[in-house]
């Protein structure tokens, strides 16, 4: 079910090693509470949102020192959500680069150390989510500017 | 109606795996079906009013088709003898299936293989275990060297398998005429196309050798080397990494494509093992059925072996049991158009039944009533220009 292990710990040589490439995919199910009523069903049988934590528990789980994730938790449920974003937070507490591109203002503000909001193509303001509101990251996506700054 | 619900609980009963069941009710169909048509084709009786006649026609046929297929020592090795390159080349088919790939090239890797696999054979005389083994190889390197033709063809300009395998089939069965010609393969005293024999020793030795006085049982060692192959596909599937790749490769590209491997080498490599196996399959039949080449040794096995791979689903047991089975009609068939008036071309209109409704699994579904889950019988090929 859990495709692309083909190399790393789950092959010597040329022969495959069936029962540790199985017992981490129950590993990972269990892990990222992947809904799914057995390791050996295909991937494209699962719902929408298990499809996507299959993706992200496959992604997160080798070494990585980029990781960029587009809209990383979509579709799924809340408390899988959660999970993702600890993991994300792991992951850059590893020393690895994440960037994280969604239109979930809430996750890109809980996650970000740096934010970045694009306008027309173009990047219009390098913030500090901790110092800054929604509603002024807001304002910077629709090409305007917060009054706070307009004023000053 | 009674015996139709028999019938069907019977089918509910023998599998619990749908895909197994359909493919053993489709066959059971296509004897319905076939029923009808020997029904049929016994005009006289029919002209006559007379069904119960008729029907017994399709009694005996059919039980002529068991006693020739597995009644006796000699009908199985019948059976045995047309299932081996059966087998071999329906693996052939199988492996490029998995990998995505329509080898349909099945016949002109068989005649590549058993032509380099008769060079060996005639060429040398030599102890036969050493002989023997080198000739079988010989006939895995010739259709391996064939396969990758098209293999190559695909990686590198993306010309589609169907189209040039077609074709290689094509200048195979020329190449061989030709072959066949010159001083190298033509038998000393013959004008026609027909090839030295190969020497005793390396002949494929008999299957049932052991049994001195029952020199009519044709059935060769090389049903031996077509088991092996297939223990030898279902590891490679199953246990190997390169097996790993094939399936990822065959059920989505984009996948493997992503998950960084290779795909224009697995594309030749598919083809050259499907290469190696119909290669096998030419060598059993030039090495132990004929013992010498002529220009159509391959025959339609070729194409038998799509058949039979569709059949089995690629897998390797699947593929086994279906070149068996057509074996065993094949085997069967002869005896039946002995027995009866029945030709043996019924045969080739069952197969063809077989795969039809294998090939439509709903039909098989709303004709015998069977309420399942739809489930993903798994996606044998990709289609056309993908």
């Amino acid at each position: 079910m859990l495709t692309r292990y083909h190399d790393e710990e789950f092959s010597h040589g040329i022969v495959m090693d069936w029962p540790v490439a199985h017992s981490v995919a129950e590993n990972l199910i269990a892990e990222y509470d992947i809904r799914t009523p057995s390791a050996d069903i295909e991937a494209s049988t699962l719902s929408g949102g298990n499809q996507q934590k299959v993706i992200v528990a496959r992604e997160l789980s080798r070494p990585l020192r980029l990781s960029i994730a587009a809209q990383p938790t979509r579709g799924v449920d809340v408390g899988s959500i959660e999970y993702i974003h600890s993991r994300i937070i792991k992951e850059r507490d590893a020393g690895t680069a994440v960037l994280i591109v969604s239109t979930e203002l809430d996750e890109v503000m809980a996650l970000s150390d740096r934010l970045l909001v694009m306008y027309r193509g173009k990047i219009v303001a390098d913030l500090d989510p901790k110092v800054t509101s929604a509603m002024d990251v807001g304002l910077y996506m629709a090409g305007s500017r917060p009054a706070s700054v307009v004023n000053a | 109606m009674k015996i139709v619900a028999t019938l069907r609980k019977v089918a509910d009963r023998i599998a619990r795996t749908s895909s197994f069941r359909i493919t053993l009710l489709a066959v059971l169909s296509a004897m319905v079906v076939g029923a009808f048509i020997i029904i049929l084709s016994d005009i006289n009786k029919l002209q006559n009013g007379d069904i119960l006649g008729a029907t017994k026609t399709v009694g005996s046929a059919y039980w002529a088709l068991v006693v020739g297929s597995v009644g006796s020592l000699r009908a199985i090795s019948a059976t045995i003898n047309s299932a081996t390159p059966l087998i071999l080349c329906g693996v052939s088919v199988a492996v490029a299936f998995k990998a995505g790939l329509f080898n349909i090239g099945a016949t002109g890797q068989m005649l590549a293989g058993g032509m380099s696999a008769l060079w060996v054979g005639f060429a040398m005389d030599g102890p036969g275990y050493i002989q023997v083994p080198l000739a079988v190889l010989a006939g895995a390197v010739g259709g391996a060297a064939f396969g990758a033709i098209p293999g190559i063809l695909k990686a590198r300009t993306g010309a589609h398998e169907v189209i040039t395998t077609i074709m290689l089939n094509n200048m195979a069965g020329f190449l061989v005429l030709w072959l066949l010609k010159t001083n190298l393969y033509q038998r000393e005293d013959r004008t026609d196309p027909i090839s030295k024999f190969v020497t005793p020793t390396g002949r494929l030795p008999r299957l049932f050798g052991f049994l001195s006085d029952r020199p009519d049982l044709v059935a060769h060692t090389g049903f031996v080397v077509a088991i092996l192959a297939v223990i030898v596909y279902w590891w490679f599937l199953n246990r190997s990494t390169t097996g790993f790749e094939f399936r990822a490769f065959g059920m989505n590209a984009d996948a493997a494509q992503y998950a960084g491997m290779h795909t224009k080498r697995l594309t030749v490599m598919a083809m050259m093992f499907a290469g190696a196996f119909a290669g096998l399959a030419g060598s059993a039949e030039v090495l132990g059925t004929y013992g010498y080449g002529s220009q159509n040794f391959a025959g339609d096995i070729g194409f038998d072996a799509i058949a039979i791979a569709l059949l089995g689903r690629s897998t390797p047991l699947g593929t086994l049991l279906a070149a068996l089975l057509f074996g065993a009609l094949q085997a069967g068939g002869r005896q039946m158009q002995a027995n009866t008036d029945v030709p043996i071309d019924l045969i080739v209109v069952l197969r063809a039944l077989i795969v039809m409704f294998i090939a439509a699994p709903l039909l098989i579904k709303a004709m015998w009533r069977i309420k399942v889950a739809p489930t993903s019988l798994g996606q044998t090929f990709r289609g056309w220009g993908s």
